[in-house]
């Protein structure tokens, strides 16, 4: 099933995609966050029916801000991760710590601004072990090179580049967090 | 430069910078908010520890399916009825209960079907020469075809005959074992023997058939009975989208050194010595020396193969872990242990890991359900 097909599953409440998708396939991935944000045990059945409640909550609100610009698993992965930490501290605190969602940036960014965040991303390549994580987002991300020509050319499957440019922004994240906390700021 | 905007992160442009979909702009305003906003930052390193610790984190390779079972047709004995069909066929003397049983005892056929890897192994057995190909190509077909090879091809029953009521909400691959019969592109059509229809000849055309065996990495088992005519033409499995860290990789000198250790021992055992050329009769060889001794261009040789060796084993799906007291060691073994107490199968109550694609004791596929507390 396409991540449309599964969306328009849960929205339309089809039992067999909510049940084998969201409880059954997603079930080691909501154990996973849930081990990690909470320290202690908790009732998994009913956090994640909860979780569940929340997107379909407004006539699916949640689910319908999906915008196709990443896998749902991955997009998934943020809510939930996002829902439950929330959770957490608002079990801790007894108060309600309401996110602010969504601030896209509405209005371009100037050539100036264009040209410094290529030069940030440059110098914290700089600090990146693996350089073929490094040349895959520079051919991603700065030139903007297809991703099925860069696999064509790295004689690799699209699947393979789409696992690879994932690890490779989670080195460029986790560079950017020593960086932080080196110089207590990203320096740019 | 300016410090980061304290702009909040939404949960789109987060998943879509975390799959390396967005604009250098974007990337920047992801890691500029980092500087500010703690809940980010926590969401980033729970990310990261989900997918380092998620079965759902996919290599960077395609691995090779060896270790799944072709398991459709009736008591998912596909690929020992094709083998049958085969002998059969080939007019090859057997006894269908002792053909049966000689696949359990030796393990080719488990309860749940038989692994990729084993597929043929029985017309080994009756004396065919056999060759098991990944990444095969149509031309390999026609080619086995023409040479009056008997070809057992793999494909993704599901997308072969796809069920009219069955949602493929997972991934997950229903291998199943046909026998190729005829490859017409003229026609845009397909010949097959299929043990699940038992209609005797199935046609399907050819997209149909590309797209169901493509999920099985185009892998083909053929086999001919014996003869002095065969050709041989080796074609080890591509492994060129396997990258080693460095670590693996000092490996590589060790193995070599042990194998040309353990080649020499058998050689001595035969009764070879050294001599400065090659010599059969006299059991002479000039390699019989230690292996620091060697020409580079035989080191070359065992490097090679200690080299491609590694990166099979991590093609076929392991991984080598440092047996030391390294954090990442305890961190899976703790893990491990853990799992191994949390879940059993529901079939035959052995210990199973979450995750866990088979059962290893009764071969079981397991889904979910199986891993309920």
């Amino acid at each position: 099933m396409t991540d449309q097909q599964i969306i328009q599953g849960l929205i339309d409440r089809d039992n067999a995609v909510t049940k084998q998708f969201l409880f059954g396939k997603c079930q080691p991935l909501f154990r996973s966050i849930i081990r990690f944000v909470f320290s202690y045990a908790v009732d998994y059945d009913e956090f994640v029916n909860e979780l569940y409640q929340d997107l379909m909550k407004d006539n699916a609100y949640k689910l319908r801000q999906f915008d196709y610009r990443s896998t749902f698993m991955q997009w998934l992965k943020i809510v939930a991760i996002r829902y439950f930490i929330r959770k957490r501290d608002e079990m801790i605190e007894d108060s309600s710590k309401e996110h602010l969602y969504i601030e896209k940036m509405d209005q371009p960014y100037e050539s100036e601004n264009r040209v410094a965040a290529r030069m940030d991303m440059e110098r914290l390549f700089g600090s990146m072990d693996n350089k073929r994580y490094v040349y895959v987002l520079q051919k991603l991300v700065l030139e903007e090179v297809q991703p099925e020509l860069l696999a064509k050319s790295m004689n690799i499957t699209p699947a393979n580049l789409y696992n690879i440019k994932k690890r490779a922004m989670a080195s460029l994240t986790h560079v950017a967090l020593k960086d932080i906390k080196k110089w207590q700021k990203v320096t740019i | 430069m300016a410090k980061g905007n304290n702009i909040s992160i939404s949960d789109e442009l987060l998943a879509a910078y975390l799959d390396g979909n967005t604009t250098p702009e974007e990337t920047m305003q992801v890691l500029r908010a980092l500087e500010q906003d703690e809940l980010l930052k926590e969401m980033l390193i729970t990310s990261e520890r989900v997918d380092s610790m998620s079965a759902n984190s996919k290599p960077e390779y395609t691995l090779l399916p060896m270790g799944e079972m072709a398991a459709k047709a009736k008591d998912n004995l596909c690929d020992l009825q094709c083998e049958e069909y085969i002998l059969r066929k080939l007019n090859v003397n057997f006894d269908v209960t002792d053909l049966s049983e000689e696949a359990r005892e030796n393990k080719w056929l488990k309860d749940k079907g038989t692994p990729l890897h084993s597929v043929g192994r029985l017309l080994e057995q009756k004396g065919l020469s056999v060759v098991r190909r990944y990444n095969a190509s149509t031309n390999d077909l026609l080619q086995a075809i023409d040479s009056d090879y008997n070809v057992i091809v793999i494909v993704n029953a599901d997308k072969l005959i796809p069920a009219q009521d069955k949602k493929q909400i997972d991934d997950n691959i229903s291998y199943h074992a046909i026998v190729l019969l005829d490859y017409n592109s003229a026609n845009n059509s397909v010949s097959v023997y299929d043990p699940a229809t038992q209609n005797g000849i199935d046609k399907y055309s050819i997209d149909q058939f590309s797209a169901a065996w493509e999920d099985a990495l185009f892998f083909m088992v053929s086999a001919q009975i014996k003869t002095s005519e065969i050709a041989y033409d080796p074609q080890p499995i591509d492994l060129n989208d396997i990258d080693l860290n460095e670590d693996i990789l000092e490996l590589r000198e060790a193995i070599a050194e042990n194998a040309h250790d353990v080649w020499a021992t058998a050689r001595i055992e035969e009764g070879w010595t050294y001599g400065t050329l090659r010599d059969d009769n006299k059991k002479q060889n000039p390699d019989m020396v230690p292996y620091a001794d060697l020409p580079d261009s035989e080191k070359q040789y065992d490097r090679d193969m200690a080299l491609n060796t590694i990166k099979l084993v991590r093609k076929l799906g392991y991984d080598l872990i440092k047996t030391s007291n390294t954090e990442l060691y305890k961190s899976l073994i703790g893990k491990l242990r853990q799992q191994e107490e949390l879940f059993h199968c529901n079939e035959c109550g052995a210990p199973i890991f979450k995750d866990q694609v088979y059962c290893e004791q009764c071969g079981k596929k397991l889904d979910y359900s199986d891993y309920c507390d």
